[in-house]
């Protein structure tokens, strides 16, 4: 169920109506687009990868579920990550206690034409950023990691982190602000 | 509207990154970006983090498609059109009885409520008596279940009948 080749440049939209009715591949396609930014956003909440790879398994299940009752007020993406990050913070919740993202645990992976040192040197900046953004407060790195890094609008973001589009922007702004000051 | 200032610029940048800047808006940004050091800073910040973006763990999607059809496949009987190749239907809202066709199901609705009125039609017009202390006794259900016209809960009630009215009910059902 790949993202096939006359499902690439279809808008959310048609694929969602092709899902409520059955399509399968249609699915597929929506898995394909949207399962990185899930399993992000799952991981950003739940800072534990194993943890994260449940949520967004479980996302899919219930966005599926629930298509026949998705009207589109929402896009799907914001819709699918809102259940994502619900999913996150219950199982937060049930812990009582956030558990720490080791995330150094992964070895660098050269790229193509990279070397193993560049690639290292790549994984050590990389890693240096995300301690960095571990450092900042729960709601500016959520806006600041939801608009970067998944290019959400504030208002989406808003949506998701249940904060207004003027305060989304507001974290955004002082989290770069913030970012920026950290790196010198 | 294209970006002027700084500010439009600063915060226009993570949509560049994903290509969801329309294109006249793209190299307005471009422009200023070749003009303004402040500006080309803060890209390069967003450029880091996009880099440390975490990398998705290999074979998610494929576990996520995996759990998500062996989901459906369970909700519901095996569809025709599932058979067909290159598009594949799942059993899923409007394909969940494919076997049966639509005329079939109100069909089989219009059967139950004719059983149950040929069974309320019988039981007055005095063919069945059931004794009503047994039907209490024998049904597990609370009397107040038992409706006066021969139905619990909505459905005819088939317990107590004689052989002559189960007879009768078989009959209309051409069995």
């Amino acid at each position: 169920m790949k993202d096939s080749s006359a499902n690439v440049a279809a808008p959310d939209a048609d694929l969602v109506s092709r899902a409520q009715e059955g399509d399968a591949q249609a699915m597929g396609s929506l898995i394909a687009r949207h399962h990185a930014s899930v399993y992000r956003v799952a991981l950003g909440i739940l800072r534990e990868e194993e943890g994260a790879r449940d949520v967004a398994q479980d996302t899919f299940l219930k966005a599926f579920r629930g298509l026949e009752g998705f009207r589109g007020e929402a896009s799907f993406k914001t819709w699918v990550l809102t259940i994502a990050a619900n999913e996150a913070r219950g199982i937060l919740r049930k812990k009582g206690r956030r558990k720490e993202l080791n995330l150094e645990a992964a070895g660098p992976v050269a790229a193509p034409g990279e070397t193993a040192e560049e690639a290292l040197g790549r994984s050590e900046e990389a890693a240096g950023v995300r301690r960095l953004l571990a450092e900042l407060p729960e709601k500016q790195r959520e806006a600041v990691t939801l608009r970067v890094f998944e290019g959400l609008s504030f208002r989406e973001i808003g949506a998701l982190i249940d904060s207004s589009e003027g305060a989304a922007r507001v974290n955004y702004h002082h989290g770069i602000k913030r970012l920026r000051e950290m790196l010198g | 509207m294209n970006p002027t200032t700084c500010e439009d610029i600063r915060e226009r940048l993570p949509d560049w990154f994903h290509g969801s800047l329309p294109a006249e808006e793209g190299r307005a940004l471009e422009e200023h970006l070749a003009a303004c050091e402040g500006c080309r800073d803060e890209s390069r910040l967003l450029k880091a983090l996009l880099a440390a973006r975490p990398e998705v763990p290999e074979g998610l999607e494929a576990a996520i498609t995996a759990r998500v059809w062996e989901d459906l496949e369970r909700q519901a009987p095996p569809s025709r059109d599932s058979e067909q190749p290159g598009r594949k239907v799942l059993p899923l809202f409007g394909a969940r009885w494919p076997g049966v066709p639509a005329w079939g199901l109100s069909a089989a609705a219009l059967m139950v409520l004719g059983l149950g009125t040929g069974l309320l039609w019988t039981q007055r017009a005095g063919m069945v008596t059931p004794d009503p202390v047994q039907v209490v006794v024998q049904d597990p259900l609370p009397e107040s279940w038992l409706w006066d016209d021969g139905m619990v809960a909505g459905a005819p009630v088939f317990d107590g009948l004689s052989e002559e009215a189960l007879e009768t009910l078989l009959e209309e059902l051409g069995g």
